[in-house]
């Protein structure tokens, strides 16, 4: 009885930044696109624009080229602080996903991303995000740019 | 030292059941009365209530170290949620969505909005405050205060949050598990739009909202 009453009251707790199991934060199985629109327009934009001084466009981002680490560590991690692209400077922040989605989705989300604006790019394996979850468990959240090594 | 632990435990109990129970009444109560405030046919895309309910008028202070009351933005539609710079995801998502109603009012609409994020983590201080508020929009109002007059403001509002411990990565001692509800207050200073967190993509209904209660947007049911 008690643990039924516990149960239930546990169950009442609210939507909350705790990391909780996989199959209660996301309900059902977002694709990659699916995930890019609900999480990521606000800042990047259905079309991957940006926001002038805030966000960069994600055409032409140097993460969506080559070797998959860096953007992945950053879908995982979070990101704020300064970026430049072509002449512009941009201050922002990134939310960290590492809590709420799977290896699985941030593995899609990431072949979403480069198949939209880099299709040219080898496509990321759910055990490449694998391997660089467990690489960065103990990493701070919310890195600059100078922390994750890559060029302002 | 069997004893203290024992304490400890039951002290730790006793309060997981307090929050659960503060969990399960307020925020569910104030969904029932937005619930039967609102109707079907409602225009509104948030929960409406259609009854006036003074918002409580917080007293905190902003992330200048100033002493800011919610009575000062009288006059203006104030979009408050609650939070922590720390949390790795629903903060900045709700602040990014938050700034994308922002960008999406009209410059006279902005110019009668406010944006206001109550922090709940005692970690939090006015210059941390500073730093993370303008990375969504130079605009936006972050506050801080004592744990006394923070639990009072959030219980006035149904928000609930307490710490929780610090999973994986460096996130401090501890992180804070929080309630998710973002509030829409109108220019008269009354409770009247609440929004779920799975709400917040919908930018442009929700700025619609925001012009409804400022009287610039028609509406079968003015506030």
């Amino acid at each position: 009885m008690r643990r039924g009453c516990l149960l239930l009251l546990l169950a009442c707790l609210p939507l909350s930044c705790k990391p909780v199991p996989e199959p209660a934060a996301v309900p059902g199985p977002l694709n990659g696109r699916q995930l890019y629109m609900a999480r990521c327009t606000a800042c990047h934009q259905a079309d991957g624009s940006g926001l002038p001084a805030i966000c960069p466009p994600l055409s032409g981002s140097p993460r969506l080229a080559g070797p998959p680490e860096d953007l992945v560590r950053i879908l995982l991690l979070g990101m704020k602080g300064r970026i430049a692209r072509n002449g512009e400077t941009f201050n922002g922040i990134m939310p960290s996903w590492r809590f709420d989605l799977t290896d699985a989705q941030i593995a899609d989300l990431t072949n979403d991303l480069r198949l939209r604006w880099n299709p040219a790019a080898p496509e990321v394996s759910e055990e490449t995000v694998r391997r660089i979850r467990e690489e960065t468990a103990t990493h701070k959240l919310f890195p600059t740019t100078g922390e994750l090594g890559l060029p302002e | 030292m069997a004893r203290t632990r024992h304490s400890d435990a039951r002290s730790r109990r006793i309060g997981l059941i307090l929050f659960a129970a503060c969990a399960v009444v307020a925020v569910p109560a104030l969904i029932v009365l937005f619930s039967m405030a609102g109707n079907s046919s409602s225009p509104w895309f948030g929960q409406y209530d259609a009854e006036t309910h003074p918002a409580f008028d917080f007293s905190l202070a902003d992330q200048d170290g100033k002493p800011f009351r919610l009575q000062d933005l009288r006059g203006q539609a104030v979009l408050l949620s609650f939070g922590f710079t720390r949390c790795p995801n629903i903060c900045p998502t709700t602040l990014g969505h938050l700034a994308a109603v922002y960008r999406k009012l009209p410059p006279s609409a902005q110019e009668r909005t406010k944006v206001v994020f109550i922090s709940v983590d005692e970690r939090d201080s006015p210059a941390s405050l500073k730093e993370y508020v303008p990375f969504f929009n130079d605009r936006f109002i972050g506050l801080t205060g004592t744990p006394a007059d923070l639990g009072t403001t959030a219980r006035a509002y149904g928000a609930s949050f307490r710490k929780a411990p610090a999973v994986g990565s460096d996130m401090g001692d501890y992180m804070i598990d929080h309630s998710t509800y973002t509030y829409l207050i109108d220019p008269e200073g009354n409770l009247r739009v609440l929004y779920r967190f799975e709400q917040l993509p919908e930018t442009g209904r929700i700025a619609d909202d925001v012009l409804r209660v400022l009287g610039t947007r028609a509406s079968g049911r003015q506030p």
